[in-house]
């Protein structure tokens, strides 16, 4: 038996891929599987330098959507497994995320987002919003933590693992290029020192004894012959999809008690604008932020009653209204306009954000 | 014609259930009626559940899903008990070869041997669906016509027209 990966606690500093492959260690997780596409790279190359070390598992693929289903097939053995990849390697899992979603495979996803559409920049963006939500041809029964620094990382990538295999949704870590390759300070732990229990993981597949005789047959089809078996497949799912969501929405938001314009932003611009809502008060200008932390499901009745008091919603994000048409559509009725401070493929800065705030209050 | 027939043929794959529906529906363009025909199935060349669902009607077909069959032939167990229920004012045709019917269910049940007919008297079990076809039209009749019917099973299947003929005959001919 190899020892922890982590002992107590340990401060470190270090960057965002490797702190995801430290996570994913400290949860532990069995295998991964990948395929190398930046800015993701480094979770493969520190997971394939320290599992060995632990008695974990890694395979190369040929391509992501073989990474993907290697995934699928991991999960259905039993084992903790997980991918990470970005962009075009992001659209090439989508099918066998679909496959996870209808199957109800906890397959775990960390996603780096990069530049699209296509190859776009190897760099950043939140443009994977859409895709990482809603892609595959299903209904987005997924649930899609986004991270905005190195702790969130670490934290939501051993919490994924645990989502996953409790409610059998495929879970995604929703990171990008800067908190990738950036470096912060970042404390590591032993999930057991904070009283985390890892969710127990269970073959699928190989049973012993046999289906319909000495136990339940597993049922584990994607695939149907009418289009009601489908729909009766499907409503159970939409169901306990549904039931779920307030035991794992979360979301975090300050200043909204009597702002004047709310701020909403995800992931690592949700860093820059809660600076700029602290500049903002300072400066007497009564601003306010919200950050969805699941995008997927996205916090909707905890924004309302925010969003219903604000005057004005500004959504800031570096993609081009994928966040903001999420937010739209969760305050649909309501009478609050909302505008956009959107940015694709680019960093935004808190000046940007106090700029965009003085206008639209101007506006 | 006015109004609308609504038919369900139900069986597993390799049965020949969607033939049965092709032509039914082929038989209803003949005769220059509205039709249209759905297909459910799955991925597989043999098993699983087969579904045809077939609207005849004098005007346009608004729905092509089949609310409450005026016809349904069952030809699984599997299918019977899933589609059984739909059936109101129609009636059930089914091959006992297959099925024990639902003595609880009151709605008109008609047992037709076809796989063992087909064996028996056309040397072939894969001419049942045809033999089915032909039951169907007996009951049908005010809608299609056995001649078109004839045409439509030539169309549609390409192979044995000889022995299909028969069937189609042999089938009308029982009930």
């Amino acid at each position: 038996m190899a020892a922890k990966p982590i002992e107590g606690e340990q401060r470190a500093f270090m960057t965002g891929n490797e702190v995801v492959a430290w996570a994913a260690l400290a949860a532990g997780a069995d295998i991964m599987y990948g395929y190398p596409i930046t800015p993701q790279n480094e979770i493969m190359h520190y997971w394939t330098r320290m599992a060995p070390r632990y008695d974990r598992g890694f395979l190369q693929t040929e391509d992501e959507i073989s990474a993907g289903f290697t995934t699928v097939g991991g999960v259905l053995a039993g084992k903790r497994a997980f991918t990470a990849t970005a962009g075009p390697g992001n659209v090439l899992m989508q099918e066998a995320m679909s496959m996870a979603e209808m199957m109800r495979l906890p397959t775990v996803v960390v996603v780096t987002q990069r530049g699209g559409p296509s190859t776009a920049t190897v760099i950043y963006s939140q443009q994977e919003l859409n895709l990482t939500c809603f892609g595959g041809n299903g209904e987005g029964l997924r649930i899609v933590y986004s991270t905005s620094s190195h702790q969130d990382l670490f934290n939501y990538t051993i919490k994924a693992f645990n989502t996953a295999w409790k409610y059998r949704f495929p879970t995604f870590v929703l990171g990008d290029g800067y908190q990738s390759k950036m470096r912060e300070p970042v404390t590591i732990y032993d999930p057991a020192t904070r009283g985390i229990v890892m969710e127990e993981c269970r073959p699928m597949v190989g049973l012993p004894g046999i289906a319909g005789i000495d136990r339940e047959p597993a049922h584990l089809r994607n695939t149907y012959n009418l289009e009601d078996e489908l729909y009766d497949r499907l409503t159970a799912s939409i169901k306990d999809y549904q039931a779920m969501i307030p035991e794992v929405v979360e979301w975090e938001a300050c200043a909204v008690d009597d702002d004047e314009i709310l701020v909403i932003a995800h992931g690592v611009v949700s860093r820059a604008a809660r600076a700029a809502v602290d500049s903002l008060r300072e400066a007497g200008i009564k601003a306010g932020y919200f950050r969805p932390i699941t995008l997927r499901p996205f916090p909707e009745e905890a924004l309302q009653p925010l969003a219903a008091r604000a005057q004005r919603i500004l959504v800031v994000e570096s993609a081009h209204g994928q966040l903001e048409r999420q937010v739209r559509a969760s305050l649909y009725g309501l009478e609050t306009p909302v505008s956009g401070y959107l940015r694709p493929g680019m960093g935004i800065t808190p000046e940007e954000i106090i700029g965009a705030v003085q206008q639209t209050l101007r506006s | 014609m006015a109004g609308r027939t609504e038919v369900l043929i139900s069986g597993f794959g390799g049965q020949g259930v969607v033939r049965i529906g092709q032509s039914l529906s082929l038989a209803a363009v003949y005769q220059g009626l509205y039709t249209t025909m759905l297909i459910s199935h799955g991925t597989e060349t043999r098993g699983g559940y087969v579904r045809s669902q077939v609207v005849i009607a004098g005007e346009p077909v608004d729905s092509p899903v089949v609310e409450s069959p005026d016809y349904f032939c069952a030809l699984s167990s599997a299918a019977y008990s899933r589609f059984k229920h739909l059936v109101r004012g129609g009636l059930i045709l089914y091959d006992p070869g297959y099925l024990e019917p639902d003595p609880a269910l009151p709605v008109r049940h008609i047992a037709l041997p076809a796989r063992d007919l087909a064996g028996k008297k056309l040397g072939r079990e894969i001419f049942a669906n045809v033999i089915i076809l032909g039951a169907l039209t007996r009951l049908m009749a005010g809608v299609l016509e056995l001649e078109v019917v004839r045409k439509a099973v030539l169309e549609c299947i390409r192979v044995f027209g000889e022995e299909n003929v028969k069937a189609l005959n042999l089938g009308y001919s029982l009930l």
